[in-house]
């Protein structure tokens, strides 16, 4: 097994985002959500849905008994002489959950820094929500800890910005891929849905990583899976052409000679992966992403990720 | 099918390599991969790192190994695809002198003959076999015939003979054999002489058998007996020349015997590759001299050598001449020589029957016709003669060339410019070689010549002994060429005849036939008419007779070749310490030619390393 340098390559990619330049640059995204079932009043306004009180006007609606008379519109009285209450344009906190996987799998080939940018991304979308005074919490989903899974305090306020990063420094990677189990132990915790980000390189079987976010849509998250994925992992001839080629969770091993037969095996399958990966997440309404991390971050966050609808 | 380098096997240890290079390989480099997932659709290699599950490449390189240490190990098959396919064998037996030489309990001949029956025991039954023996010359001895026991018959009944062998007549002769073959022939060869020493040209199809090692001989190289024609046989001397062959000190004793008299016996020592010379006289007598080497040596038959010391008988010499010095000249020389008796007439009362009592008949300034049935000398012969046509006549000329190989004038001193007064100018007759050339300004003409006329020796002297005084101390040199040309007029007796064994002499004619010639084994032999012609193969006294008649043939055997019986490339081996050692002759099992297809082993090697980098090549590509 490889040596871990995840926490290297994690303490390295923070400090690539955590810079006051980059961090102006991603004043200028913000996420983009459509729903939220939080009922704490926040920044973020809900596409639809109004609220009895608030600062943006939607609309009217005609008075009903009950209804709050300080909201009634008398200039619409007025001039309608009709009893009309004014609407206002739901705003509403938009919890954000960064789930990390941080199994053994993310950290090899170590060439790919998979984990350093899952955390730079996730330090950079944590930063956009906090901005938008939106809570953040982190989850590490990992085998090798107790409950899969490792989480961290809710996040508020542009001024815990540190904090988020201590405790992705803290990452490391280890263990098999939990995501369904990791997730479903995390699910248990909180109350609130919010928008989900899933940053995997999603190296597991259908059914484990189908499980994950369909859980995440049945609790009526906004869900968004990230693949993350390398070079290296693209194209293994990059790094070896006989090899005894070994599974970082498992340990399992293959004798390997890339030969072009191989080659095309490798590539196909890898395509077979991404196209089932991707054709899930489109019928379950989940947004989909391929991040290259040779691309860096700033191509994820201002130009897949906006594609994607995910930033604007 | 064997191998002629067995230890080459050995490197089959490197199959351990091989493996272990597998095995390594096996534990190839490690690579740590994010999952298997995305490789199960990948064909595996196959070799695992515990269990060794050869691959096609791991196989080929198994073959390549095998067929690189089959080559190190030269395969051979017995017999050969060609003599396989051969139906016809000649084999040749080398029964040279040398073949006698013994190699510890045996000889080579046993050896050669052992290993010949063995290849006739080995080949088809159908196969055709000729035998033929070779010495000084080759002798066919069976015929190409199916009957394999004839030719292991004749095998066994093959004897060596004492002769100087010439491999290389027999060779032409089988090649040529072989060349009028409609079916395929092999040769076989069974000799003691190495292949290098085979023309080169006759190598091509010869499976050669060879065998001996030891160099150790002497042998007596020469027997040589000075005795003047007309001199007493007290006087002659003998000189033996003994050679060391081996390449290591020799020791050993020289006798020397006049029939059974010992006259000489010393002890002798040779350095290695060196020769001895012994100068024997005093003999008592006339008679057959014997000299005889006590050696212990590999070869026996040049250890003895014959040679002759002939009895005087004198020489009746007619002298038909005018009186003239000449005449007295010859009277005083008969007078001081006891073998010479000399009868002197006149022209005018010469008669024919007078010369059928003499050995030589002289005529000086006459030439009878018809001439006398006697070896004849004539001296100054007149113009007009019968015999020797005469144009001129030439005053005050010199011998200016002489035929030094003609008996006669050996062993002369130069003869050159010797001044003459008077001489005719003869035309040589047909049947006369010349002796002695002058020339005058405008040609060559011959001043003496000799021959066979009629059956009868006869010479001619050209220019006047007379003027030259024969006895003058100034021409000492006239004086032995006239005694020459008179011991040559005058041959001896043929009671014995030296020569070399393997040589042929035509003896007679003898008196009455069957001539009966006993050989030096006591082998006795009758052969039909009057004159015989013997060519003697071994060492000794052959005796042949014919009522009351007999002639000695002394055989001896002076050949440094074939007495040179070291073999180059042999380490030479002492024939007496390696007396009662069992010298290895080749297992029955292990005869017949032997074909070579290791070079087969190696391009067989090259393909599959060729094959291989094509599937490795195919395999990463």
């Amino acid at each position: 097994m490889q040596p871990d340098d995840s926490g290297i390559e994690a303490a390295a990619a923070l400090a690539g985002v955590l810079t006051p330049t980059f961090l102006r640059k991603l004043d200028r995204v913000r996420l983009t959500v459509r729903r939220s079932l939080s009922t704490r009043p926040g920044n973020t306004p809900m596409p639809r849905g109004a609220q009895g009180s608030g600062i943006e006007l939607e609309s009217h609606k005609p008075y009903g008994e009950g209804d709050d008379l300080r909201h009634l519109d008398w200039n619409a009285y007025g001039r309608l002489d009709a009893l009309l209450i004014k609407t206002f344009r739901a705003e509403r906190e938009v919890p954000l959950h960064v789930f990390v996987d941080t199994s053994a799998s993310m950290a090899v080939p170590s060439s790919d820094n998979k984990l350093g940018f899952a955390l730079g991304l996730a330090a950079s979308l944590a930063y956009i929500s906090l901005r938008n005074h939106d809570p953040v919490r982190i989850v590490s989903l990992n085998h090798a800890v107790a409950g899969a899974h490792l989480s961290s305090p809710l996040f508020r306020h542009r001024a815990a910005l540190p904090r988020v990063r201590d405790f992705l420094l803290q990452l490391r990677c280890g263990g098999t891929t939990t995501l369904a189990a990791g997730l479903a132990a995390a699910l248990r915790t909180q109350r609130t849905p919010g928008l989900a980000i899933l940053l995997s390189d999603f190296l597991t079987p259908p059914e484990v990583y189908e499980q994950a976010l369909g859980n995440l849509v049945a609790r009526r998250y906004t869900v968004a899976a990230i693949r993350v994925m390398g070079p290296g992992e693209h194209d293994p001839a990059r790094l070896f052409r006989r090899a005894r080629v070994i599974d970082a969770e498992t340990g399992a091993q293959r004798l390997m000679t890339l030969s072009a037969e191989n080659t095309a095996r490798y590539a196909r399958a890898l395509e077979d992966h991404h196209q089932r990966l991707r054709a899930f997440c489109t019928r379950c309404g989940v947004l989909f992403s391929l991040a290259d991390t040779a691309a860096g971050l700033e191509q994820s966050l201002f130009h897949d990720l906006p594609a994607l609808g995910l930033l604007h | 099918m064997g191998v002629i380098e067995p230890l080459a096997l050995g490197f089959s240890a490197l199959y351990a390599v091989l493996v272990l290079f597998y095995l390594w390989e096996r534990w190839r480099r490690r690579v740590v991969v994010p999952s298997l997932l995305l490789w199960e659709t990948l064909r595996e290699d196959t070799v695992r790192a515990r269990r060794l599950r050869p691959d096609l490449l791991f196989v080929l390189q198994c073959v390549l190994l095998a067929c690189l240490i089959a080559g190190l190990a030269r395969p051979y098959l017995r017999g050969g695809p060609g003599a396989a396919l051969s139906e016809r064998h000649i084999l040749v037996l080398d029964t040279s002198a040398s073949m006698q030489a013994r190699e510890g309990p045996t000889s080579r001949f046993e050896q050669s003959r052992q290993q010949a029956l063995d290849l006739l025991g080995h080949l088809p039954a159908e196969s055709e076999v000729m035998f033929v023996t070779a010495a000084r010359q080759p002798e066919t001895a069976v015929l190409f015939t199916r009957e394999h026991g004839a030719v292991e018959q004749a095998l066994r009944r093959a004897s060596p003979t004492d002769t100087a062998g010439d491999l290389s007549v027999a060779l032409a002769f089988v090649d040529s054999v072989r060349q009028r073959q409609d079916l395929p022939t092999a040769v076989d060869v069974f000799t003691d002489l190495p292949r290098s020493q085979l023309p080169e040209n006759l190598r091509a199809g010869v499976t050669l058998f060879q065998v001996g090692e030891t160099d150790d001989n002497l042998g007596i190289e020469a027997l040589q007996i000075f005795q003047g024609r007309f001199q007493d046989p007290r006087r002659a001397r003998a000189y033996v020349l003994v050679q060391n062959f081996a390449h290591r000190e020799g020791h050993g004793f020289l006798t020397m015997r006049l029939d059974d008299q010992v006259v000489h016996h010393s002890g002798f020592t040779i350095a290695a590759r060196e020769s001895k010379g012994f100068l024997i006289h005093d003999f008592p007598g006339p008679g057959r001299v014997t000299a005889q080497l006590e050696v212990t040596d590999a070869l026996v038959a040049d250890n003895t050598a014959y040679g002759w010391i002939r009895p005087l008988r004198p020489v009746r010499v007619l002298l038909v001449s005018p009186p003239s010095s000449l005449g007295d000249e010859l009277r005083a020389l008969a007078a001081a020589t006891p073998a010479l008796q000399l009868t002197v007439v006149a022209p005018e009362q010469y008669r024919a029957d007078q010369a059928a009592h003499s050995d030589v008949a002289i005529f000086h300034r006459l030439v009878p016709d018809p001439p006398p049935a006697v070896n004849t000398l004539y001296i100054y012969p007149p113009k007009d003669n019968p015999l020797f046509a005469s144009t001129a006549d030439a005053t005050d000329v010199e011998v200016l060339d002489w035929n030094s190989r003609h008996s006669a004038l050996q062993p002369l001193q130069p003869l050159a410019a010797l001044p003459l007064q008077h001489a005719r100018i003869i035309t040589p007759p047909e049947w006369s070689d010349v002796l002695l050339w002058s020339r005058t300004g405008d040609r060559e003409f011959p001043l003496a010549v000799a021959g066979e006329h009629n059956g009868y020796r006869v010479a001619c002297i050209a220019f006047d002994l007379e003027a030259e005084r024969l006895l003058s101390s100034d021409n000492v040199n006239f004086f032995l060429f006239f005694m020459n040309m008179l011991g040559w007029l005058s041959p001896d007796a043929q009671d014995a005849v030296v020569m070399q064994t393997g040589e042929v002499q035509t003896l007679g004619p003898f008196p009455t036939q069957p001539v009966r010639v006993r050989a030096p084994d006591g082998q006795i032999s009758t052969l039909p008419g009057t004159t015989v012609t013997v060519q003697p193969l071994r060492v000794g006294e052959y005796r042949i007779s014919s009522d009351g008649t007999r002639r000695s043939v002394l055989a001896n055997l002076f050949d440094p070749l074939e007495s040179d019986i070291g073999r180059a490339g042999k380490e030479p081996v002492l024939a007496s310490t390696t007396a009662g050692a069992t010298v290895p002759i080749a297992p029955p099992g292990d005869v017949g030619p032997r074909t070579e297809f290791g070079p087969w082993l190696y391009w067989g090697a090259l393909a599959l390393l060729v094959i291989e980098w094509w599937l490795a090549r195919r395999m990463l590509a």
